[in-house]
């Protein structure tokens, strides 16, 4: 149920406009150490990449 | 009282020469619907438009308002003023019904025991140009049926009357007069009046909907539990078309709004309409139903103001009627009083 | 149609006769030129004022939602052996049904709470759509002569043709005629051109980024708040909707944007696999907000995925409520 609801999120989200690489989603284990840092890394870099979120950001 | 005439095709470079020295909000076609907005350089402002499709209270009662903000600090919460203040804007095209719907807000923004700052500073620093209603707009416009009048100057500080080949323009009130300098020097004679006394006679004539709305106070007085309540609610959305499109409406509800250390308390847009109206902290909701709140939304209008200030707090504009997507309509409702 | 109001207002009245249902939601003539507005009959001679025409909009299964959740909240105070149960009549097109299937699959309430007059349906007209073919003047008259609106408005009188006056989520729909139903009004009603329901979304999909954000963000400023969308939607049942909530606050109820689009786009996003495609959130809205942009591709992406059309039989559940093991995951991060 989970991936349904991200999978139609993920492409919802696209769909109006809203950088996909914001957006991610994986599959982590808690035995995964490593993999979790390989994860971590990634996104962060995407999200780097992408610079300051300005898209539905509201400003007081 | 100044009057002056200018030639038709003229108004728009009027309202472009008031534009380069103050602020103009105008009714601008914006896709499919009218609506005011600030002119900015290349908008076209409408000089023939049925009215606009959101009521021009925004200007003095926004939906929403920044009424204080304030920030966390180590030594405790620091408060700062909300908006800046106002500058002085023109309102121009505002139909007589809304027009007239400031008279009706003033008297409770404006009054003996509470005044608002909000408003009224707004409300002393713009000028309302009004647009008679030659032939009224829509089938549904019943102005005459509540005090007004589709030529009426009620409420607008200068009022044009569209006389076929001219506009007149009477300058009624000393605002209105600091804007005489851009209409030129073409003095109204009494020809102009004649025609315009026509044209007024002539566009009450065409008001089509009429309603007893006068003579329903009384029986609302006294039909608090009537039966008929049951009977117009049901397939109400409960959604706030009416009450946010309407000239008049002007319940509001306070938030607070927070981001890390700042924040800043507001007051919105609310509709008697929303379930959520008058929800207590306790939960408790003394209007329980739809039916009380459509209750509250007639004898407001027709009761509740009449006892305060003795007016009744609809222009008759016809956007509720209109725009409701159930089609309730309140020139049936108030019939239907009238019969009770 | 004469002849299908002449059946529909019997049947409605031998049901309330018969004491079949306890309420009969329907359609009557409305007080503006062209318009049908929802009615709540209980007496069976009232059963004359209903209609059934192409000025009917809205999805009457919203109301039936209410009605039923409403008594049975009310009989939540009377003793457990003096309950009662109330039956509900409706009038209902093909997205109508729809609704009611999702409404007895999410378990809002039991099939025998409700009496279902089918009825087939060939669209309803758009008012937006019919106000812009008039160049936006005032309807003062109108009427329906075979497949022409004849309209009288300020400066004179026009002939529409019926078809251009059609709401888009009619002239594409797949289901204008009832998924299910107790009685069936009239004829099968002949199919609409469903094949071209993603033409519109597909076109949408292919635009740049930036210009789909553009289009979002400007569609969503025309937003007043007036939640008449939500109210409209028979699939926005929620006791209370997250924008009501204060503790926490999820959104601002005020005019910012970006609390605007939150709104908008947590409502859009809560109708996957429950968006009917009736079109009333797009109908009642006061100021044009192209809704059904969005709400179309969740249907789309909902076929796509999962191959579910949203209530289109009572043994096809809810997408979201279950999972096969072959489900794309092609979106998952791998690095």
């Amino acid at each position: 149920m989970a991936r349904r609801k991200f999978a139609t999120l993920k492409r919802f989200l696209d769909y109006i406009g809203l950088e996909g690489d914001r957006t991610i989603f994986t599959w982590i284990s808690a035995s995964e150490g490593e993999r979790f840092a390989n994860v971590i890394k990634g996104v962060t870099a995407k999200v780097r990449a992408l610079g300051p979120a300005t898209k539905l950001v509201k400003k007081l | 009282m100044e009057k002056r005439l200018i030639k038709k095709d003229a108004l728009t470079g009027i309202i472009g020469k008031i534009a380069v020295d103050t602020t103009v909000y105008a009714p601008v076609k914006v896709e499919d619907n009218v609506l005011f907005k600030v002119l900015e350089k290349g908008d076209e402002p409408l000089v023939t438009f049925a009215n606009s499709k959101n009521a021009p209270k925004n200007f003095f009662f926004p939906r929403s308002e920044v009424m204080l903000r304030y920030t966390r600090t180590t030594k405790g919460m620091e408060f700062s003023g909300g908006e800046k203040e106002a500058g002085e804007a023109v309102l121009f095209g505002v139909r007589p019904c809304d027009a007239r719907s400031f008279v009706l807000l003033d008297m409770l923004f404006d009054q003996e025991k509470y005044k608002d700052p909000y408003y009224i500073d707004k409300r002393q620093k713009t000028t309302i140009v009004s647009l008679a209603c030659a032939h009224p707009p829509y089938a549904t416009c019943f102005c005459t049926s509540v005090d007004g009048h589709p030529v009426s100057s009620a409420g607008a500080d200068v009022l044009l009357v569209d006389l076929g080949d001219q506009y007149l323009a009477e300058f009624i009130t000393a605002k209105g007069e600091k804007l005489l300098k851009y209409f030129g020097d073409a003095k109204a004679d009494a020809a102009a009046d004649q025609k315009k006394e026509a044209i007024a006679a002539q566009a009450e004539k065409e008001i089509k909907s009429h309603i007893p709305a006068k003579a329903i106070k009384p029986i609302l007085d006294v039909n608090f539990e009537h039966p008929f309540w049951n009977t117009i609610y049901q397939k109400c959305l409960a959604c706030g078309t009416c009450t946010f499109l309407c000239p008049t409406c002007h319940c509001f509800d306070i938030t607070d709004e927070m981001k890390y250390g700042d924040g800043r308390r507001l007051r919105n847009w609310d509709s008697c309409m929303f379930p959520m109206f008058t929800k207590e902290t306790s939960g408790h909701n003394p209007r329980t139903s739809q039916k009380e709140r459509w209750r509250q939304r007639t004898m407001h209008k027709f009761k509740y103001y009449v006892d305060n200030f003795n007016a009744i707090s609809c222009v008759g504009c016809g956007r509720c009627v209109m725009y409701c997507p159930v089609n309730i309509d309140i020139r049936k409702i108030v019939e239907d009083i009238s019969k009770l | 149609m004469e002849n299908i109001d002449k059946k529909l207002r019997e049947e409605a009245k031998r049901l309330l006769e018969e004491k079949k249902v306890d309420v009969l939601i329907g359609y009557e003539t409305g007080t503006l030129p062209l318009t049908a507005t929802p009615c709540f009959i209980t007496n069976p001679e009232d059963a004359e004022k209903l209609v059934w025409n192409a000025f009917c909009t809205q999805n009457l299964a919203k109301f039936v939602h209410d009605l039923i959740s409403q008594h049975r909240e009310s009989q939540k105070r009377v003793k457990p052996e003096d309950r009662k149960k109330k039956v509900v009549g409706v009038v209902a097109r093909g997205c109508t049904t729809r609704s009611i299937v999702l409404h007895l699959q999410e378990r809002q309430y039991a099939r025998d709470e409700i009496v279902i007059i089918g009825v087939p349906c060939t669209g309803y007209v758009d008012r937006k759509r019919l106000s812009a073919l008039v160049g936006g003047e005032d309807i003062r008259e109108g009427a329906r002569e075979g497949d022409q609106l004849v309209v009288k408005t300020a400066v004179g009188e026009k002939r529409i043709p019926l078809k251009d006056a059609l709401a888009a989520n009619c002239l594409t729909c797949r289901f204008n005629n009832p998924i299910m139903s107790d009685v069936m009004i009239g004829e099968q009603a002949p199919p609409m051109s469903p094949d071209q329901e993603y033409v519109e979304i597909e076109a949408f999909e292919n635009l740049p980024t930036e210009e789909r954000w553009a289009y979002f963000t400007k569609e969503m400023n025309k937003c007043i708040r007036c939640y008449a969308c939500r109210q409209a939607c028979p699939s926005c049942y929620c006791k209370t909707c997250f924008v009501e909530q204060s503790q926490p606050q999820w959104v601002g109820l005020g005019e910012d944007a970006t609390d605007t689009q939150v709104f908008q786009l947590m409502r859009l996003f809560h109708m996957v696999g429950r968006c009917v495609d009736c079109g009333s959130c797009v109908s009642v809205c006061p100021m044009g907000v192209d809704l059904r942009k969005f709400l179309k591709k969740i249907d789309k992406d909902c076929f796509e995925l999962f191959e579910n059309r949203a209530g289109s039989s009572m043994e096809d559940a809810p997408p979201l409520s279950r999972a096969k093991e072959h489900d794309k995951e092609d979106f998952v991060f791998n690095p």
